[in-house]
């Protein structure tokens, strides 16, 4: 197994040898003057270099002596031999101080500075009191640059501004954004955003890492619900990790303990993330500290029975009491308290939970395991998960639990067990570096995965070749050396074209096939009539686009696949998956650094929580329930008999409801009504359930139906561990007390055991990962002692001394036999086609700032203020062609439901094609999917359904969209 | 859509300057969109950085500095007036300040200070719509352009009778012959190092490098690559001449590039002109074919 990112194995390393202040030194030959000194620990002072970026020497303050005409910038210029190098001479020194006044003299008076006066770390001020500058009056003060207040969380003061390039390099080399650079010439030159654009009106995303590396007060933070930014040291630190997305980058916050909140928060170095964050990690937090949570246990009142949706947006049109739809109702995105409260009484715990342990053990009493189902969360930790699992598989003998991994990865999941044995990535988002060749396709990373994507775009610009696969132009595509533009549901047909030409070549790697695969002749028997020409025909791709990817990725020493949902939700999701195994193993590109198979994970523990057994199929570590073996362990180790048979999944059991077989529900943090498919179903089959306990932090649609909801705790307010899309465990650290009455989740899942007679007694996380890890090979060894700061990759032969392993299938495959089983594919269209009544083809998706149902997001200040409001990205040549005009209202109509939402002009989608977020439950894209499923991965076809779109005549964009107040 | 991605080495310092985005100059594009619309719309400009796959912020660099782009559509004709050192110290300030009295209520002229274009010669130098004059040829001009003459300003010939008495080529077809003779053998790089040095030419940028140390320096420093630069970029304060070189005696300036690249062993060559004013056109390109045959 490869512990770590593998080196080029290094050619002789030329040395040089200089004196700098007197002291010998040999250092590698390119070395700067400015590291050497470092490492000699001799500090040179620099305000535009930074380590994090590549130098610049801009600002001069790093110069140093070497006896040369001029002083040159230490930061550039490379040690040489016999060079001799004083630091810090009287002349040196005096350019330096002169240099500080020159900046200081434009800079605002340091009581005013919008960094000394919240973190209190300016550079330049810190320089200047080494030089006892304090004010500068005998220098010409120019004319102000300006400030621009216009970003919601981000302040720009031009004059604090020293021009150093480090905002630039952040925005370009680190975060691939682009949206940096300069306005202007000489002393009226200003920092500007795409063509010198207000910040909060550019292209720019708001991930902050300009303010993270501006040593001045030009790029501050702004605060967030009034809790002022203030220096670090009179803040609690609290190390821990990000809550949104599977990237799991590891950050600290700064809390503020007099006034109860985060101050703001900063990246934190883990291989991983390596100190970068997005807007949401950055700024999204504060959804936690909303007036909105529930603090107290409530339970429907009787006259609120039969049950049956609350709000206006959750009825459907004949249950609008005043005929027509949401016509009164305030505009907005979030769920109507004033509406819904009142159908609620509070109770006090004891009250709720011995409710739900008499109704849920009644019904188990009435109806056997077949009554009884349980949807967890992939927001909650790795403990909670596995409680939840084990409490629904002892005390209600069924394997009718899942999560909403069915909804985002579970064909992948299908295809790789069957494949290579194993769901999880064989490598890592950042071994993209060891790459020559990258695949991303079905993946809009730079808003999904944005750290991630991050180091794709860097990587590229390091010369690894990008191939993007996607119907959409995401930003990925700016970044690709090969843009592909397939048509929706024709990755299988592009994949087996792909396929035959590499074999065609001769490009495949025989050896490997060989002694790694099976069923190679079968592969390509099946691809033999895929030509290029007939993929084209299918993909929309043209047929030479298609033979130079196949060449590319043929030829490339190195090549790994990263994948998201684009690959998953379709029907054909498995097959999907297939291909891309197919694409791997052909031509060895698995078990190398560089190498592999990478879907890349949804949420922050979706991987954790399939992991822990949070699915139907499997007991935890992927031990299947169906297996005898695996069953009597898990017996033996939980002291109870088990249920041989598998169990439903999330969409199985919408439908089991329906048909009278699941009776009542535990829900826990998942709110299906918004995330899954053909919303008018779901709404029939919750409003169907005899008892349904909801357990979460908000309100929710879901809730709506429910007979008792239990208020938990955020993931602020509980430890617990993570895992994330790399296999990386890291612990979740504790900032604040649930609010008011509400309880960790773990302790109420606790509760409800006990109260259904299992012996639980669980005092700390702690005690549960304990338990845990020994019924679960892939995470032998690990302990919360060992994951330390920055977690640790599984599986990890040696936690104390390594981070775990980066590059799985070395040697053999995790199947049976140790072999790749190469399954081929046919490609089948997608289920619902468009037609005349329905032309366009609907994509669903996410946001960079919104997070699936928006009940986090959407409360949160900075991600509601830059995407506030649901729209339909639409094509300029289509819009015009329905009369569609960008920010006005349009219809979208499918076989299933309505919606009415914004348009947004984007030359990013293709010709035919809608793309609509899902977040929005004003106007719900889940009212129009289709709840067709992947026959293996029983995963909905969320990215193809045929709909209609016209514009709205009689209203004006202002009434629809809203905010979380 | 393809670009060639490289591996290229890293040279602190410069990878995150100048050329972080691959791919051609912006500046012809941005001259078309401007030729086309009269100036530069943000629909155009957001459509060239989506084709181009460049971010608007490098297209925002140069419209700002150069400031011969306009981002806001001309009322009418623009008239510029140098505020460059040469034709500040020809009084440009007063000359802007009379024009504006003189066409500011008009409403279909507008009068803008701008930066060298290139004619100290006719200091202070005027342009109507980028076409270059003198001041007193102003309203001249600006009728020419109401009667929608597009053409740009001739380039006066200063040369005295019977040529320039630094042009060693009495006849056109015996020019280059210098550098036939070296390419012929007939003589050798060292020798034209030899004479250089005992000229005793120097560079006339500031340092006042001798030119025949320069060129073996070069000649005799390894490395696989080497590349010629002549600059031509009028930058020395208060002085004119690269323009007037390239329009009547680019044949001089081209023979002594070509030869500096046969002593050096460069194996590329360029010129550049005139960047720290508008980006304009090269006014020597027709003339420089006399040399074509030799690539």
């Amino acid at each position: 197994m490869t512990q770590t990112n593998h080196a080029p194995a290094d050619t002789e390393q030329r040395t040089v040898s200089l004196t700098i202040d007197g002291r010998e030194l040999t250092v590698p030959e390119g070395t700067t003057i400015w590291q050497a000194a470092k490492e000699a620990g001799i500090e040179i002072p620099a305000l535009c270099h930074d380590e994090r970026y590549d130098p610049v020497g801009v600002c001069r303050m790093c110069v140093v002596d070497t006896g040369g005409r001029t002083f040159p910038a230490s930061c550039i210029r490379p040690c040489e031999s016999g060079m001799e190098v004083a630091t810090s001479t009287p002349e040196v020194e005096r350019s330096r101080a002169v240099l500080t006044e020159l900046l200081l003299a434009d800079q605002p008076p340091r009581e005013e500075d919008p960094k000394q006066t919240t973190t209190a770390d300016n550079e330049l001020i810190e320089v200047a009191d080494n030089y006892d500058i304090a004010t500068i009056d005998d220098l010409f003060k120019g004319p102000g640059r300006g400030t621009d207040t216009s970003n919601p969380v981000i302040a720009v003061d031009h004059d604090s501004c020293i021009l150093c390039d480090r905002c630039v390099r952040a925005c370009d080399d680190v975060q691939g954004n682009d949206v940096i650079g300069r306005s202007g010439k000489g002393y009226s030159t200003r920092i500007a955003f795409d063509l010198n654009d207000p910040m909060g009106e550019s292209s720019c995303v708001t991930c902050g890492e300009c303010v993270s590396a501006c040593p001045t007060g030009a790029l501050t933070n702004k605060p967030i619900n009034n809790i002022p930014i203030r220096p670090r040291s009179e803040l609690d630190a609290v190390d821990t990790v990000c809550p949104y997305c599977g990237v799991g980058c590891a950050l600290t916050y700064y809390v503020d303990r007099e006034r109860g909140g985060i101050s703001f928060a900063e990246g934190r170095n883990q291989p991983g993330n390596q100190g970068r964050l997005c807007v949401k990690g950055r700024y999204g937090w504060d959804y936690a500290a909303s007036p909105q949570r529930l603090t107290a246990p409530l339970i429907r009142v009787d006259s609120s029975y039969p049950k049956g949706p609350l709000s206006a947006d959750v009825k459907d049109e004949a249950q609008q009491s005043n005929g027509k739809r949401g016509r009164g109702r305030k505009p907005g995105g979030l769920v109507p308290y004033e509406e819904v409260l009142p159908h609620f009484r509070e109770a006090t715990w004891d009250e709720a939970l011995d409710l739900v342990a008499r109704r849920l053990g009644g019904i188990f009493a009435e109806s056997g395991p077949e009554g009884i189902a349980g949807f967890g969360s992939a927001k909650c930790s790795n403990e909670e998960a596995y409680l939840f699992q084990k409490l629904i598989r002892t005390a209600f003998r069924t394997n009718n639990v899942d999560h909403c991994t069915r909804l985002c990865h579970a064909s992948s999941v299908a295809a790789l067990f069957e494949g290579v044995g194993s769901g999880a990535v064989s490598t890592t988002y950042g071994d993209i570096t060891n790459a020559d060749v990258a695949i991303i396709t079905g993946s809009n990373a730079t808003a999904n995965h944005p750290v991630a994507s991050s180091f794709f775009k860097q990587a590229r610009r390091n010369g690894t070749k990008i191939i993007y696969v996607d119907p959409r132009s995401g930003t990925v595509a700016d970044h690709a050396d090969i843009f592909c533009q397939l048509k929706p549901g024709t990755d299988v047909a592009l994949y087996n074209g792909i396929m035959h030409e590499v074999i065609r070549l001769g490009l495949v790697d025989r050896d490997f096939l060989a002694s790694r695969t099976t069923n190679y002749e079968e592969l390509a028997r099946t691809v033999e009539a895929y030509p290029p020409e007939l993929a084209a025909q299918i993909t929309g791709v043209d047929a030479d686009t298609i033979r130079e990817i196949a060449r590319l990725w043929g030829e490339a020493n190195a090549g790994v696949i990263y994948w998201g949902m684009g690959i998953s939700q379709h029907t054909t999701g498995t097959d999907n998956a297939r291909c891309l195994i197919a694409m791997c193993s052909i031509t060895g590109n698995v078990g190398r650094p560089g190498t592999g198979l990478h879907p890349l994970r949804g949420q922050n523990n979706v991987q954790g929580a399939s992991d822990a057994g949070l699915i139907p199929m499997f007991y935890p570590n992927y031990q299947s329930a169906g297996d005898e073996k695996a069953r009597v362990l898990f017996e033996e180790a939980w002291g109870t008999e088990l249920n041989p048979e598998k169990g439903l999944t999330v969409t199985e059991i919408i439908k089991s409801i329906l048909d009278g077989g699941v009776r009542g529900m535990y829900m826990l943090g998942e709110n299906p009504f918004l995330s899954d498919p053909n919303i008018n179903k779901v709404r029939k089959a919750l409003s169907q359930l005899d008892f349904l306990v909801v357990q979460d932090i908000f309100l929710t649609e879901t809730a709506e139906f429910a007979d008792v909801i239990l208020p938990a705790s955020s993931y602020l307010e509980k430890d617990g561990t993570y895992t994330n899309t790399d296999r990386r465990v890291q612990r979740g650290r504790k900032v604040f007390d649930p609010p008011g009455d509400a309880r960790v989740d773990w302790e109420i899942v606790q509760e409800i055991a006990q109260r259904l007679g299992l012996d639980w007694n669980y005092r700390s996380p702690q005690e549960v990962f304990d338990e845990m890890v020994p019924l679960m090979p892939d995470y032998a060894n690990l302990s919360y002692d060992n994951l330390g700061s920055e977690g640790k990759l599984y599986p990890n032969p040696d936690p104390e001394h390594t981070d775990g392993t980066v590059v799985l299938f070395d040697d053999r495959f995790n199947t049976a036999d140790g072999l790749a089983h190469l399954v081929p594919a046919e490609w089948l269209p997608g289920k619902e086609l468009p037609s005349e009544e329905y032309p366009y083809v609907l994509n669903t998706g996410r946001l960079l700032e919104h997070w699936h149902t928006g009940s986090m997001t959407r409360r949160s200040f900075a991600l509601d203020s830059i995407a506030p409001r649901a729209e339909a990205y639409v094509h300029p040549e289509d819009a015009d062609e329905l009369g569609l005009k960008d920010g006005e209202l349009a219809r979208v109509t499918s076989r299933r439901g309505e919606i009415v939402l914004n348009v947004k002009i984007s030359h990013r989608e293709a010709r035919g094609n809608i793309f609509i977020p899902f977040h929005f439950r004003e106007a719900a894209a889940n009212l129009l999917t289709i709840d067709e499923i992947d026959p293996m991965g029983k995963i909905p076809e969320f990215k193809f359904c045929a709909v209609r779109i016209a514009p709205v005549a009689d209203r004006v964009s202002t009434t629809v969209g809203g905010s979380a107040s | 859509m393809t670009l060639e991605a490289h591996h290229q080495a890293k040279v602190p310092g410069v990878e995150a300057r100048a050329g972080k985005f691959r791919g051609p100059s912006l500046i012809p594009m941005l001259m078309a969109i401007q030729e086309r619309c009269g100036w530069l719309p943000r629909e155009e400009l957001e459509a060239l950085a989506r084709e181009q796959r460049r971010p608007l912020y490098e297209i925002e660099g140069l419209i700002s500095f150069y400031p011969h782009f306009r981002t806001e559509p001309p009322q009418g004709a623009t008239v510029g007036l140098c505020h460059d050192l040469a034709c500040w110290l020809k009084g440009s300030e007063e000359r802007i300040a009379q024009l504006r009295e003189r066409y500011g209520d008009t409403g279909d002229v507008e009068i803008t200070g701008i930066s060298c274009p290139g004619r100290c010669d006719i200091a202070p130098a005027a342009t109507v719509d980028d076409r270059p004059g003198r001041v007193e040829e102003i309203p001249a001009l600006l009728e020419a352009r109401r009667g929608g003459s597009r053409e740009p300003g001739p380039t006066v010939a200063y040369g005295p009778e019977g040529g320039w008495p630094n042009d060693p080529y009495e006849r056109v077809e015996h020019r280059y012959g210098a550098l036939r003779a070296l390419l012929s053998g007939e003589i050798t790089p060292e020798q034209v190092i030899d004479n250089l040095q005992r000229s005793g030419l120097r560079g006339m940028g500031g340092a006042g490098f001798p030119t025949g140390r320069k060129w073996e320096l070069v000649r005799t420093t390894e490395g696989s690559l080497k590349y010629a630069i002549c600059n031509a970029d009028e930058s020395e304060p208060g002085t004119f001449k690269d323009r007037q070189l390239l329009a009547e005696q680019a044949h001089l300036v081209l023979e002594g590039l070509l030869m500096g690249m046969v002593v050096t062993g460069a194996r590329r060559g360029g010129s550049s002109s005139a960047t720290s004013t508008a980006p304009r056109r090269p006014c020597c390109t027709p003339r420089s074919s006399t040399c074509g045959s030799w690539g």
